[in-house]
């Protein structure tokens, strides 16, 4: 092949020849290698294991599902013995906020049970359910500081505490502090008006001038009272 | 020379996964393309290097392939970006060796009316060139790529690879015309100057 020229197009030409000569020219080529040509089987064996795993993660989604549910319905077909007593229950249902609720209502059974009134401490229970009654119509919303629960001798069936009032400087009239809530049926009511009826000093210093049974000798006096706590217990 | 419906069922086996498909395309322009991988490196053993890593690619991207381009010079590209990058991880291990430094002919080639050269002698002239010199000459003269595209490719300036291309350019005119200009003298020698000097 010949090139004739000493101008600028002589390296177009030149150009173009060695691109004529060049680009088709072939050399023995070494043998394919294995690792060039693509494994389908490889790829293939790949995606059936990809498949199998997808599978399996969506059984085992399916099968938790399933569990799931199955606890649920066994929540909503629970044995209406269950549902009834979480239901009823007290304990459950005031939980939290009436802990003391199965104490007091014991001291309540016991105060209609064992507290009968015979002529040994008809007296006694009257004066005790008199001041009863004056705590809870003169002293509600008053503080009885010096209240604490003591724990009596069961003597007469009483198996709670007993409200050991010891004589304090304030007067159960005293108003501006706070005290605990009773319950006083009417008919202690009426006890208590009629013990303050027989008994006028009581009205004014009950604790003072009274003289319990309980404390012969006069020196402290002393007034037991069976008292149910309320929630919000005694401060 | 494969025709192009040849080519085309090979492609489309190809795109199969077929492996006689793949085979059949390698043993039809597994020759070419390592020419064009010979030329971009320096060694054989760096060229079949780039032919398989190549094939590879062709394989995998067949698919990408479209239609209303040359198949050949889409693997061609393909063998000659495997090739810049083969150059570009092993461009820290060379010695960068100036156009200046090589063994230059002796005549005066300038005044040079004509030339007269084989195949080979090309060959054997280019692969004197420095790696980058030959790059950018393969590139530009026989692959066709642009001053701007050799330049992103190697990461150059546009002005380097014009410099480069002229610069290789007149070295192989120089070898080539003293080839042709011994031939010329003693014509029962054979041309193969090109060849002792490599």
């Amino acid at each position: 092949m010949k090139i004739k020229s000493q101008d600028s197009q002589f390296d177009a030409a030149f150009d173009a020849q060695c691109r004529e000569m060049l680009s088709k020219r072939s050399v023995d080529a070494p043998p394919m290698a294995n690792s060039t040509l693509p494994e389908p089987r490889k790829e293939r064996k790949l995606a059936w294991v990809a498949g199998a795993v997808v599978l399996m993660g969506v059984c085992f989604g399916l099968w938790i599902k399933g569990e799931d549910t199955r606890i649920s319905d066994s929540e909503a077909t629970a044995p209406a013995s269950l549902v009834e007593s979480a239901s009823e229950s007290p304990a459950v249902a005031a939980e939290g906020t009436h802990t003391e609720l199965p104490a007091a209502t014991s001291n309540q059974e016991a105060l209609k049970e064992g507290n009968e009134v015979t002529p040994e401490n008809e007296p006694q229970i009257a004066k005790e359910e008199g001041l009863n009654s004056e705590l809870t119509e003169g002293a509600v919303g008053h503080a009885v500081e010096s209240v604490r629960l003591v724990p009596v001798p069961n003597k007469s069936g009483l198996s709670a505490t007993d409200l050991h009032a010891e004589p304090a400087e304030n007067s159960l009239g005293s108003k501006g502090t706070e005290t605990s809530s009773f319950s006083v049926s009417p008919t202690q009511k009426e006890r208590a008006y009629e013990m303050d009826n027989s008994v006028p000093a009581a009205v004014d210093s009950p604790v003072e001038n009274t003289e319990p049974s309980s404390a012969p000798d006069g020196n402290e006096p002393v007034l037991r009272l069976p008292l149910t706590l309320p929630s919000g217990g005694g401060r | 020379m494969a025709s192009s419906e040849e080519v085309k069922q090979l492609i489309e086996g190809c795109k199969a996964q077929r492996s006689f498909a793949q085979q059949e395309l390698y043993a039809r322009f597994s020759g070419q393309l390592f020419a064009t991988a010979i030329r971009h490196t320096n060694a054989r053993e760096d060229a079949e290097d780039v032919l398989q890593e190549s094939f590879v690619k062709i394989f995998k991207h067949i698919k990408s392939y479209r239609q209303d381009f040359s198949f050949e010079g889409w693997m061609r590209r393909i063998v000659v970006n495997t090739a810049i990058t083969h150059y570009r991880k092993n461009l820290k291990h060379r010695h960068h060796q100036d156009i200046s430094e090589i063994h230059a002919t002796p005549r005066d080639l300038e005044n040079h009316t004509d030339l007269e050269f084989t195949a080979d002698e090309l060959e054997h002239a280019i692969a004197q060139l420095p790696l980058g010199y030959r790059t950018v000459f393969c590139m530009f003269v026989i692959e066709g790529y642009r001053h701007q595209e050799i330049a992103d490719q190697l990461g150059v300036d546009v002005n380097t690879s014009k410099s480069q291309l002229s610069r290789a350019r007149k070295y192989l005119q120089r070898v080539l015309a003293t080839l042709s200009a011994r031939a010329q003298s003693n014509p029962s020698e054979p041309h193969d100057e090109g060849a002792s000097q490599s």
